[in-house]
């Protein structure tokens, strides 16, 4: 209801409706006083003529008469010669009541005084409502036909062009698309609103890329110094000199150097899946997939002692990069051994044709809506920099995977709807 | 053994060449590809490691006139760009290997043995510490020609440790090596330790000596003293 057409064709409806409403009212009282005006001019004719008649009349004999049109009546005072008074009035005529503009009167014709009362049946104000409202309606009913046409026709090619420039700005990815809005459009407003987003959108390109280029060289940058750390201090602990208390700095330093490390790693393997930097694509069998995970992590699941249980119905191949499914799976089937309980934990992973699913029993987290936000969820742990998840949904962005977290009866869940 | 390092970082340089130099390697270092072109015209090595990012030009460019002067020379791509269109690129064109910064020195090493192992002549995939041979192309492991039954993990442990031997390696290149970049493993060590545990186990069994010396804190030695 409320867009933008019918807005618009709302609005209009209500102001005709309020015009057409309006000047029927005009018109009732414009076109009332138009026939009294035109009944008056009868009426003063008329009582000329009659004037003329009593003139030629004997006066002795006296004149009276009453019809249903007129009176004239002989009156002997002339205290009161009044001017003409015309007004409204009705009667019964045969159970009917009429109404009539009357003209009452009295003139002297050689002494002798006549009241002169004309009557002129009008046409009955509420006949004259009812066509009024017959015709406001018919008026009416032709709007709204002729606005529903306008808004098929009319509207919508006027419109058409803003709804284009709509379309395009909500279906396109500005950020990483050179977005342009058509300027081919008559409209002058559209046509102004397109190229200004036209600019608008090449600043937030431009922008968001070299904003993109500029973390991304950060990243690479930092690569090297780090380099240089970790070799300096790989030489340092070749000599034979060093003492435990030296030993344990030097291995403080190695920990610290490894968290940047990876956290570099992570934050450039997050960029480089936003640039679409992984190409390469292959068809990926997601079991043989998994079997590779849970052969790198077979250590942490025999020393946590956690019951594993694997039920495939049928494999799933998906076209995509190996290197990032790897990535994807072994992030959360390492999420799903480290966030398991101390004793008895279990891992359950269920494949099919349709979907993955990796459930782990766990403590119940409360506040964990966000658990693919690093800055939201979780808490740091001094091991881990907690990108792995952002790391995941990154993936499953980039090949549509749907993906879902389920918590429940103290189980946690990634689903992913391929 | 020759080996020349490209690489434009002075410091990083210099940090390759002497844990280089301290394993008896013959080696050199270019800071352009001009100095490296001129040196590969003088002499003939055995390895090239090539950083990419280099002042004039791409590292890639020079791979044809290592492998046009001598085939045989092998060659490690060092790049801070962990792209993998650098890293097919530079394999494509005959280089062996791709590291990517920051590596650890006990990693780069190894890298560059299993490269020189692999481009000898002859079956020279064998390498000896004391009482134990390492087959690196069966990888079958002796311990006084008893052969040690190791799994995959305590084979590379081993390998990775005797390629890097009377050299302190840290935990954190050796898990880096195990379980590669990507795995990220948080209790990592203790595993390695386990692993480590095994190793010793079996070399003791078959009569091999311990060479395997933790150091204090920050990793292990595989030598003969102490």
């Amino acid at each position: 209801m409320n867009n933008l057409i019918n807005r618009t064709l709302f609005t209009l409806l209500f102001s005709a409706i309020t015009i057409v409403g309006l000047s029927s009212v005009l018109q009732f009282f414009w076109i009332k006083a138009k026939i009294e005006h035109r009944v008056d001019k009868t009426l003063i004719r008329e009582k000329s003529v009659i004037k003329k008649q009593l003139k030629g009349l004997n006066p002795k004999e006296g004149l009276s008469y009453n019809t249903n049109r007129a009176s004239v009546k002989i009156i002997s005072n002339s205290q009161s010669i009044t001017p003409d008074s015309i007004f409204n009035g009705s009667f019964l005529v045969d159970n009917e009541l009429i109404n009539y503009r009357i003209l009452q009167t009295i003139i002297s014709i050689d002494d002798q005084h006549f009241k002169i009362e004309i009557r002129k049946e009008i046409e009955n104000t509420n006949t004259f409502i009812e066509s009024l409202y017959f015709t406001y309606f018919l008026t009416l009913l032709l709007i709204v036909i002729l606005f529903v046409l306008f808004k098929y026709f009319l509207l919508k090619n006027t419109w058409l062009p803003f709804f284009k420039t709509l379309k395009t700005l909500k279906y396109s990815d500005l950020q990483n698309q050179q977005v342009s809005f058509s300027s081919n459009v008559k409209i002058q407003e559209f046509r102004e609103l397109n190229n200004e987003l036209t600019t608008l959108a090449a600043k937030i390109f431009e922008e968001y890329q070299s904003q993109k280029k500029f973390i991304e060289n950060l990243n690479h940058e930092l690569m090297t110094p780090i380099a240089i750390i970790r070799a300096k201090l790989e030489l340092i602990i070749q000599s034979e000199n060093l003492k435990k208390n030296d030993l344990k700095l030097v291995s403080d330093i190695f920990m610290t150097i490894d968290r940047l490390t990876k956290l570099n790693k992570s934050l450039i393997l997050i960029s480089k899946i936003e640039n679409n930097q992984f190409e390469e694509v292959e068809e990926v069998s997601v079991l043989s997939c998994i079997n590779e995970v849970l052969n790198s992590f077979e250590d942490q699941i025999r020393v946590k002692e956690i019951r594993l249980r694997k039920e495939v119905k049928s494999d799933k191949v998906i076209v995509a990069n190996e290197m990032l499914i790897f990535v994807l799976l072994s992030n959360l089937i390492k999420n799903a051994i480290f966030h398991n309980l101390d004793l008895n934990g279990t891992i359950e992973i269920e494949l099919t044709n349709d979907f993955l699913l990796i459930s782990n029993s766990g403590k119940l987290n409360k506040a964990n809506f966000n658990v693919f936000d690093r800055f939201v969820s979780g808490k740091k742990s001094e091991n881990s920099i907690g990108l792995g998840l952002s790391i995941v949904e990154r993936i499953c962005n980039l090949y549509f995977i749907e993906i879902e977290y389920i918590q429940s009866d103290n189980k946690h869940s990634f689903r992913l709807t391929f | 053994m020759k080996i020349l390092i490209i690489e434009d970082d002075q410091e990083l340089l210099r940090s390759m060449l002497k844990y280089f130099d301290s394993f008896g390697y013959n080696s050199e270092g270019s800071k352009t590809l001009r100095s490296a072109k001129e040196k590969l015209d003088h002499h003939s090595y055995d390895c090239v490691v090539l950083d990419l990012n280099l002042p004039d030009g791409n590292g890639l460019s020079i791979i044809n006139k290592i492998k046009e002067l001598k085939n045989k020379t092998g060659i490690l791509i060092l790049s801070a760009n962990n792209s993998l269109d650098d890293k097919l690129d530079g394999l494509e064109l005959g280089a062996d290997d791709y590291l990517t910064k920051p590596f650890h020195l006990a990693e780069l090493n190894a890298r560059i043995k299993s490269i020189l192992r692999r481009n000898k002549f002859d079956g020279d995939d064998l390498l000896t510490f004391n009482e134990i041979d390492i087959d690196t192309s069966s990888k079958d492991v002796r311990v006084n020609k008893n052969l040690l039954k190791l799994t995959k993990k305590e084979y590379e442990l081993l390998l990775f440790l005797v390629s890097n031997k009377n050299r302190v390696v840290t935990k954190q290149s050796i898990s880096d090596h195990i379980w590669g970049d990507y795995v990220d493993i948080y209790d990592s060590y203790d595993f390695i330790y386990s692993h480590l545990k095994n190793l010793r186990k079996k070399i003791i069994e078959k009569g091999g000596k311990d060479y395997i010396n933790t150091v204090y804190g920050i990793g292990y030695k595989f030598s003969n003293n102490e």
